[in-house]
């Protein structure tokens, strides 16, 4: 059914793939100026200042941010778009895993990037996150460790941040796309797009914790889901199956992947209910005008 | 992939225009603007609660402020929001809030959760933010709702007939009505949520943003947060409706204009031209009292329980200060915190020692009463920490065997402003300014006077509800009016152009039970309740006494008005009831309130009818007073003729018009 | 030279890989053991000091919620036991958590929401000198 707007849109722009992987690639690189003036013993201080001191700085930083935006966008619409042409079976097995675990890092990356904010939000992301992977039996601690290291220092959050996750996803995309570069068209796209948001809508911190706190905007189902069951290993359970299943799709007949297919799309689109749900309709106290 | 068939340029039009208009947003960001302070180091923007508070790169040395508001405790955002870690100005101003403490942003500004924020949500539920007796009494009197109490607030008005009313001659006086000028508190000043009272202008601020609006120069003075809450601040709302801040200081309000004022200097004018005549002031304001010196913190700004009428929000009394045997005292350490911080803020910390007196209605302690353990009770006022003396009743206010239900105010109220006959109309082709929300509007509500005078108030009974005990207070007019211009509860928009004082849809007269504040120390003599049937209710006129010669209680009375009767009920204009009639419709606008019935009436008319002539010998008053049926059957045949002669008298007055004098002393 | 069979190539490509994969694992776990030796960072507060001139009712102090009530106070840690967020509001008597809604009593005790069990209560020493309280935070 999407597939007559997606060839529309591959012909007359540039393939979200291609976007893609030219938002990741201005992400990368507006953050290095970041990186210079992040101070990762005294994170929020060190951003402040970067706000109210460096004027590029702010440019980086509202840039970084929304090339961040685009490159998690873009990727999900190009994983939508390819599924629902079943050109997942053109991959090899072991670089499907590798691409879902590169999606995984990608979540991961523009969470990370959200709590080293340090700001109310971020604080309150990198609690629930801990408070979630501590619900996990076993592994949970050990996890823990290993993701978010020290839960008093964002140190180990920042090392993922910066390189692991980027050189993970950097390396996976290359293979995947066969190109080092993406085409010149969607740098263009890309480098537009990003400037005019970046100018229209800057970024800054949320430092009072008075106003409506959430998540980002793609976690905000999730806080739905978290609000309604009660028990966070159930929540943890439910996305670890959602992930099977998506991995098994590479490895299921045709017609069962379909069905699927079907099924997790469903999913995604209640996921987009419970989002709208939350930021439309709840105010801060988490009154809300239907459930 | 790339389609080999469509031409390579033209997939290269849209992401061109899409650069070039980021590269024009990109360049008017850069050039538009304050420039950015020059090389700003850390150490030029503090750290405040947490925070870099950017604000301080341009409004730094800002003074005037107390030492709990200073922006070095809790910086500049914390209050007018906006955005602290901008440098450019506005980037930085963008959603400030120029007034913070109005209340439609109450709960981000001074109601937050670190800060005034158990306070802030008790101020919007109050009576001064919700008026929600006014729009459910309002509701009422306009046939809309069945009962005068009922959930209401002035911020959530409707478009019927009696809220449109409302708001177009009402709304103004709330709380919740923002206040956008930065100038000093003065009469006209009207609503702005915690600034209403808490913060005003000096003179030298005041000319420092008069200074700012000229030559742009950032002003350095803050107006302080305080509470320091003199009569001033009370003024602009409650010198309205119930005109208590006038009465206090002795003014009424006259309905005189200005423009056609002979001797002006005879009268007080106030800042929006009205004309005021001084008829005395109240005895707390000639001993230099001020609202807050009775009105506690919790008065005014509520408790956090729904009130519907300020009878009921009001926690103090005239017998918490005014007791022989006060009521019971708190130490310090009993104290409630936010007392505690009152007593600081008013540099009254050291009075540890002393015990305070709680009220009698609600317990709670009231900080300026205060006394030395086993010490009587001084009073002294918050502002001035004045200590003035405190008289407790006489005998005659309570031992006074059958007026248990009266009032100090029944007795001590001097007078009232007592309005009669108005009339209410909706003028569809008039247009007006909407002092709410500031645009013109078609279709006006407009109101005629009549009569406003300051007469001694009638009585009336009132139910305490927290007591539920019957009450004898004091009672004015609530409305003497008709209302016209009305269909099914709207405003007509066909209704006639021009004011039609005799074409009306409602008429409506009730009293409402008041406290004045006009008190005394002189009280109302016996015969102004015993004998004059306006206070009793009845309206203007003469009581005359049939000489009965049978020694019963039914003396037969009669009563004669001096107004004319109004034609919608037949009742004399200024009256509330009916003589020697039980009102059970329509009796107040407060539940629970009404006029003597006809038993009340009479008793009370008894009396007054050997008051007539022996109100002056107090040898035959204490006779009356304390054996009244045996002084009844003692009336001799002079009294009998006196009464005769008195409504002889009064018919020949009536035939000749001329008056005829009080009762011939000879026959005493 | 014998041709080496397809089964003999194939079984020493699986023998390898799965030896690669194994030997993974002691990376793996070295990164783990350096993790936890990581930065500590600066380390939570043990307890908070707090002025007795707390105002009536509700009052929210970061980590600590104080309520007073006409007479001795009582102090409730701010985290949520749902998953750790702090407590910052309240509405219609009620504390109210910004994450995922869960709802308090005044008292600290569940009312609705995911949270599963109440809030926390915390012990505290007064200096009636100094005019303070000092609570102790669970960790």
């Amino acid at each position: 059914m999407f597939g007559s707007i997606f060839k529309f849109w591959n012909r007359r722009l540039s393939t979200f793939g291609n976007l893609a992987f030219a938002a990741f690639l201005i992400a990368v690189v507006s953050g290095i100026p970041l990186a210079i003036g992040y101070d990762v013993d005294n994170p929020s201080d060190s951003l402040q200042l970067l706000l109210l001191t460096d004027a590029p700085g702010v440019f980086f930083r509202s840039l970084h941010y929304w090339s961040g935006q685009l490159f998690l966008l873009f990727t999900f619409i190009h994983v939508i778009e390819h599924l629902s042409e079943g050109s997942e079976r053109d991959l090899k097995k072991g670089l499907w895993i590798r691409l879902v675990l590169a999606l995984l890092f990608s979540v991961f990356v523009m969470l990370s990037g959200f709590v080293l904010k340090a700001d109310a939000e971020g604080r309150m992301a990198q609690q629930i996150l801990n408070g979630l992977l501590k619900t996990i039996p076993l592994l949970g601690a050990d996890l823990q460790i290993v993701i978010l290291g020290n839960s008093n220092s964002l140190n180990l959050v920042y090392i993922h941040h910066v390189i692991t996750t980027t050189l993970f996803i950097g390396i996976v995309i290359i293979e995947h796309m066969r190109r080092f570069w993406p085409e010149l068209l969607s740098y263009v796209y890309l480098a537009g797009l990003a400037t005019t948001l970046t100018v229209l809508i800057p970024q800054g911190l949320q430092l009072t914790t008075s106003a409506e706190i959430r998540g980002p905007w793609y976690f905000i189902g999730l806080q739905e889901i978290l609000h309604w069951i009660s028990n966070p290993l159930l929540v943890v359970g439910i996305l670890t199956s959602g992930l099977m299943l998506f991995i098994l799709l590479r490895w299921v007949n045709p017609v069962r992947s379909q069905k699927t297919k079907r099924f997790l799309f469903a999913m995604l689109i209640f996921y987009g209910i419970l989002t709208i749900n939350n930021w439309g309709f709840r105010d801060a106290s988490w009154n809300s005008l239907f459930f | 992939m790339i389609s080999e068939s469509s031409p390579k340029k033209k997939r290269w039009i849209l992401p061109a225009l899409l650069v070039g208009l980021a590269g024009l947003f990109l360049s008017v960001s850069h050039f538009t603007g304050n420039e950015d302070p020059q090389l700003i180091k850390p150490s030029d923007i503090p750290i405040v609660m947490g925070h870099r508070e950017g604000c301080f790169l341009c409004h730094q040395d800002m003074t005037g402020f107390a030492p709990s508001h200073d922006p070095k405790a809790i910086g500049c955002s914390s209050c007018h929001l906006g955005n602290p870690l901008a440098a450019k100005k506005e980037a930085a101003h963008k959603e400030m809030v120029k007034v913070p403490g109005n209340l439609d942003t109450v709960s981000a500004t001074c109601g937050q959760s670190a800060c005034h924020q158990d306070l802030t949500a008790k101020v919007v539920d109050s009576l001064m933010a919700s008026g929600q007796g006014l729009v459910s009494v309002n509701r009422y009197v306009f046939g809309q709702t069945q009962s005068p109490d009922g959930p209401g607030h002035l911020s959530h008005l409707s478009d019927s007939a009696a809220d449109t009313h409302l708001q177009q001659l009402c709304v103004t006086c709330h709380l919740g009505f923002p206040k956008k000028i930065s100038a000093r508190i003065d009469q006209k000043s009207r609503g702005g949520g915690c600034t209403a009272c808490h913060i005003d202008y000096t003179k030298a601020a005041t000319q420092q943003m008069a200074d700012y609006h000229q030559t742009q120069k950032l002003p350095q003075l803050h107006p302080e947060l305080n509470i320091k809450v003199g009569n001033e601040r009370c003024f602009g709302c409650h010198s309205r409706s119930a005109r208590i801040s006038l009465n206090y200081e002795g003014w009424h309000e006259t309905t005189l204009k200005l423009k056609k004022l002979k001797n002006p200097e005879d009268y007080r004018i106030l800042q929006d031209r009205r004309v005021l005549t001084f008829k005395g002031a109240d005895v707390h304001h000639e001993k230099g009292m001020l609202c807050i010196d009775c009105h506690s913190a919790r008065d005014a700004m509520g408790d956090g329980n729904n009130y519907n009428h300020q009878g009921e929000q009001v926690e103090i009394s005239c017998l918490d200060c005014h007791n022989k045997n006060p009521g019971k005292f708190v130490g310090y350490n009993q104290l409630d915190s936010d007392s505690v911080k009152i007593l600081q803020l008013r540099n009254r910390e050291d009075r540890r020692n002393v015990e305070y007196l709680t009220t009698h209605k609600t317990g709670r302690p009231l900080i300026n009463m205060t006394r030395e353990p086993n010490g009587p009770v001084k009073f002294s006022g918050k502002l001035d920490h004045k200590v003035r003396p405190l008289n407790a009743p006489i005998e005659a206010c309570t031992d006074m065997g059958g007026h248990e239900r009266l009032t100090c105010q029944t007795c001590h109220t001097q007078w009232a402003p007592t309005c009669i006959e108005c009339h209410t109309q909706y003028l569809p082709n008039k247009k007006r300014k909407d002092h709410y929300t500031g645009e013109k509007v078609q279709g006006v509500w407009r109101e005629y006077k009549k009569d406003f005078t300051a007469l001694q108030p009638t009585l009336g009974v009132r139910r305490d509800k927290r007591s539920g005990q019957d009450i004898v207070d004091t009672f004015i007019p609530g409305m003497i009016l008709t209302i016209g211009g009305m269909q099914n509860n709207h405003p007509d928009s066909n209704a006639p152009h021009k004011k039609q004082l005799n074409r009306y849809q409602i008429f409506r007269r009730m009293f409402a039970p008041t406290f004045s504040h006009t008190i005394q120390k002189q009280s109302r003599s016996c015969l102004s309740c015993h004998k004059d049937p306006r206070v009793l209710g009845l309206g203007e006129g003469q009581i005359t006494y049939g000489a009965a010669r049978k020694q019963t209680a039914e003396i037969p009375m009669t009563f004669t008005p001096k107004n004319r009767p109004h034609p919608a009920d037949g009742l004399p204009r200024d009256a509330w009831t009916a003589f020697l009639e039980t009102k059970t419709r329509d009796t107040s606008t407060r539940t629970g309130s009404r006029p003597f019935n006809r038993q009340e009436q009479h008793r009370i008319l008894l009396v007054g009818q050997c008051l007539s002539c022996h109100a002056d010998n107090p040898r035959n008053t204490s006779r009356i007073y304390s054996r009244f049926t045996l002084a009844l059957n003692e009336r001799t045949p002079q009294c009998l003729q006196a009464l005769k002669r008195q409504k002889k008298g009064l018919r020949q007055q009536l035939l000749t018009g001329k008056k005829r004098v009080q009762p011939n002393p000879e026959d005493l | 030279m014998t041709p080496i069979t397809k089964s003999t190539l194939f079984s020493r490509k699986k023998f390898l890989k799965l030896t690669a994969v194994l030997l993974s694992f002691y990376p793996l776990k070295l990164f783990y053991d350096i993790s936890r030796n990581s930065r500590t960072g600066i380390g939570k507060n043990k307890q908070q000091i707090l002025s007795m001139d707390l105002p009536e009712g509700i009052s929210f102090h970061g980590d600590i919620i104080a309520v007073q009530k006409e007479g001795s106070p009582v102090f409730l840690s701010a985290q949520c036991p749902h998953l750790g967020c702090q407590i910052n509001r309240q509405t219609k008597g009620q504390l109210v958590c910004p994450c995922h809604g869960s709802r308090f009593s005044l008292q600290g005790k569940i009312i609705e929401g995911p949270a599963a069990r109440d809030l926390t209560v915390l012990s505290y020493t007064t200096d009636i000198k100094t005019r303070q309280y000092t609570i102790l935070l669970s960790n």
